[in-house]
């Protein structure tokens, strides 16, 4: 073989190699973000007119006890159960931090006895709706290590959501070296509701050894089936990304495109507020002290430069959902310097006009962190964050009592609910 | 399968290339073979798994072009001639050195656009790829062959990830090429460096003069 044809057919191997598509390759989802069509928003709007406005509230607690217990997330799977997974042991980054999970079977909730708008939250005897079921471990160190054959050092902050098909994910931190901007970014599917569990998937997301991406804020929906998970990143730069996840049986595709750059703003929570149109609100750990904000026009490709919200943030992260009236609720800590309360606020628009309804916790020296929201599909409003980041707190509302709150009509629109 | 096996080999690629460099640092330390016994060392059973596994937390994403220097290590000392000549190791030297310096700083958050995602799309790091792998079979580079067994590799799916750039650079092998371009770099300038003059030419040169 003449050296002209050896290299020839090396150029063709070489070329045809790497532009001949890869049949499991990634791709970028172009679909729009899933919302409730107008007609379920029409349906929901008159439910919510004739609905009672109601409020209540437990926690999720272990026995016994552990010491620290932080980061929760929550989603409807199929039934209208709610599953809640959060991380808890003896101190934070310890190697005996496992994530935890919770259920709370819709058909027992307090969903069918009503409460008062005018009942305190934090007066309802918790032994009297207490519908949790006992927490389990999900993963822990050893569960992952086996799982992805790997040293481990230790788990962290985690993301439950379920898919199209209602098969329930969960997005878990490990980290092998180092702190948190160590961390790496694994998957596990369930099948069964959060039954049981297969084995974890390691999800390559950072070219720099694949470290420092983590999980925090909610899921969004793409019409498509495929899911928005909105990361971040902290190991030298502190920036948010989006994670397209593409769910095929038991595993993920994924890719991952990037809000901003720079060192300022982490954990962005996403709210769509139109098949193209979305709003992230992101933590801002500058000096700052303001939760900003960026836009979408694009489904989430591109995004506008941050800029400030007119509320304050104390390096803490934020949650947000978009009611059916289309406002936008957020809840936060009301400070620019401590963690000490949990507030709820409504925007018409999600930008502008911020309006305080309720003070859900507020003591000094404590902390209420890590809000997490989401609605279910029978319209109940669901917040776990971490309360005094000894237990999980979980308040349930609907948006009868948010418009309740936002009129004013009890007198207490902005104050602390007593 | 094939992307549990690939980081064990790696590590053990890893283990004997460091092994190798100890020898030479310290004049041929320890017998010929011992670099191939710390690459057996990454097998060995560690409470149910290979070594080489548990060392896989610290890295999954290993590139080829790591591989082929690590495996120009190892081998040298068992065949008649290097595996890669210079022109092979200057265009991997520069080639690392430049793919790290335009990822690595963005990867890390420095503007709004992530350089890395290209690598997830086509046309992107896949057909640059190409045509670097292309360019430099046609002009006989060794290295042309690296990218076209990273093409493979990619196709394959040796490494967890899916990400094109994932296949052609990764931390370690930038920072070796960063130090094989500056020896090559002070190599060079050694070379043009003109020879200083002997005492024999000053002579002539005095003589010359008519001092």
């Amino acid at each position: 073989m003449t050296s002209l044809t050896r290299r020839s057919l090396l150029m063709t191997a070489a070329a045809t190699l790497w532009c001949w598509p890869r049949c499991d390759r990634a791709v970028f989802p172009s679909s729009p973000f899933e919302l409730p069509s107008s007609a379920e928003n029409a349906q929901r709007a008159i439910a919510r007119r004739a609905e009672v406005p109601r409020v209540f509230s437990h926690f999720i607690e272990h026995h016994p006890p552990l010491a620290y217990a932080h980061c929760p997330s929550l989603c409807e799977t199929t039934g209208g159960k709610i599953i809640c997974a959060w991380y808890a042991g003896s101190h934070e980054g310890s190697k005996d931090v496992a994530v935890w999970m919770s259920d709370l079977d819709r058909t027992d909730s307090v969903a069918d006895r009503p409460i008062s708008s005018d009942a305190p939250v934090d007066r309802v005897p918790d032994s009297e709706h207490r519908t949790w079921s006992p927490p389990r471990v999900i993963v822990d160190r050893e569960i992952a290590v086996d799982d992805l054959d790997r040293y481990l050092r230790k788990v962290g902050n985690a993301v439950v959501f379920a898919d199209a098909q209602k098969r329930v994910w969960l997005v878990y931190v490990t980290t092998a070296l180092g702190g948190w901007s160590g961390s790496s970014l694994n998957a596990r599917c369930s099948l069964d509701g959060g039954a049981t569990w297969q084995p974890s998937q390691r999800l390559s997301l950072s070219p720099f050894l694949n470290v420092s991406e983590l999980v925090r804020a909610a899921p969004v929906r793409l019409e498509s089936g495929e899911i928005g998970l909105p990361i971040y990143h902290e190991c030298v730069g502190q920036f948010p990304e989006m994670l397209w996840l593409r769910p095929t049986s038991d595993r993920l595709t994924v890719t991952k495109t990037r809000l901003t750059g720079g060192r300022t703003f982490l954990q962005p929570a996403i709210v769509p507020l139109g098949p193209d149109r979305a709003v992230a609100y992101l933590r801002n750990v500058s000096p700052a002290r303001r939760i900003d904000y960026q836009e979408t026009t694009d489904g989430g490709f591109t995004w506008s430069p941050p800029r400030h919200l007119d509320l304050p943030n104390p390096n803490s992260s934020v949650a947000a959902l978009r009611l059916s009236s289309g406002s936008v609720l957020i809840a936060f800590n009301d400070s620019a310097s401590s963690r000490e309360n949990l507030t709820l606020a409504v925007s018409l628009d999600g930008i502008n006009d911020w309006k305080r309804i309720a003070v859900l916790d507020e003591q000094p020296k404590e902390l209420f962190a890590y809000p997490y929201l989401i609605q279910a599909t029978d319209g109940l409003i669901h917040l776990a964050y971490a309360w005094q980041m000894k237990k999980i707190r979980h308040v349930a509302f609907n948006e009868a009592w948010v418009e309740r709150r936002l009129s004013g009509e009890d007198g207490s629109a902005g104050e602390r609910q007593p | 399968m094939i992307d549990w096996c690939y980081p064990l080999l790696v590590w053990a690629l890893i283990l004997g290339a460091s092994t190798r460099g100890v020898q030479v640092l310290f004049r041929g330390l320890g017998p010929r073979w011992l670099p191939l016994l710390a690459c057996a060392a990454t097998f060995a059973p560690v409470r149910g798994l290979p070594l080489g596994r548990w060392l896989h937390g610290y890295n999954a994403n290993f590139s080829i072009p790591l591989v082929a220097v690590l495996l120009g290590v190892i081998l040298k000392p068992w065949l008649k001639r290097p595996l890669f000549n210079e022109q092979t190791d200057r265009a991997s030297c520069w080639f690392g050195c430049v793919a790290g310096m335009s990822l690595y700083p963005v990867a890390l958050g420095l503007g709004p656009f992530d350089l890395y995602s290209v690598g997830w799309q086509w046309p992107g790091v896949a057909c640059v790829a190409a045509i670097l792998a292309v360019f430099l079979i046609w002009r006989e580079n060794s290295f042309g062959l690296v990218l076209l067994a990273a093409g493979v590799a990619w196709q394959v799916g040796c490494l967890e990830s899916d990400n094109a750039w994932d296949y052609l650079v990764d931390p370690l092998y930038v920072a070796l090429s960063f130090i094989g371009l500056i020896l090559l770099l002070r190599q060079a300038a050694r070379k043009q460096k003109p020879e200083a003059p002997s005492s024999s030419t000053k002579l002539s040169a005095a003589v010359s003069n008519g001092s």
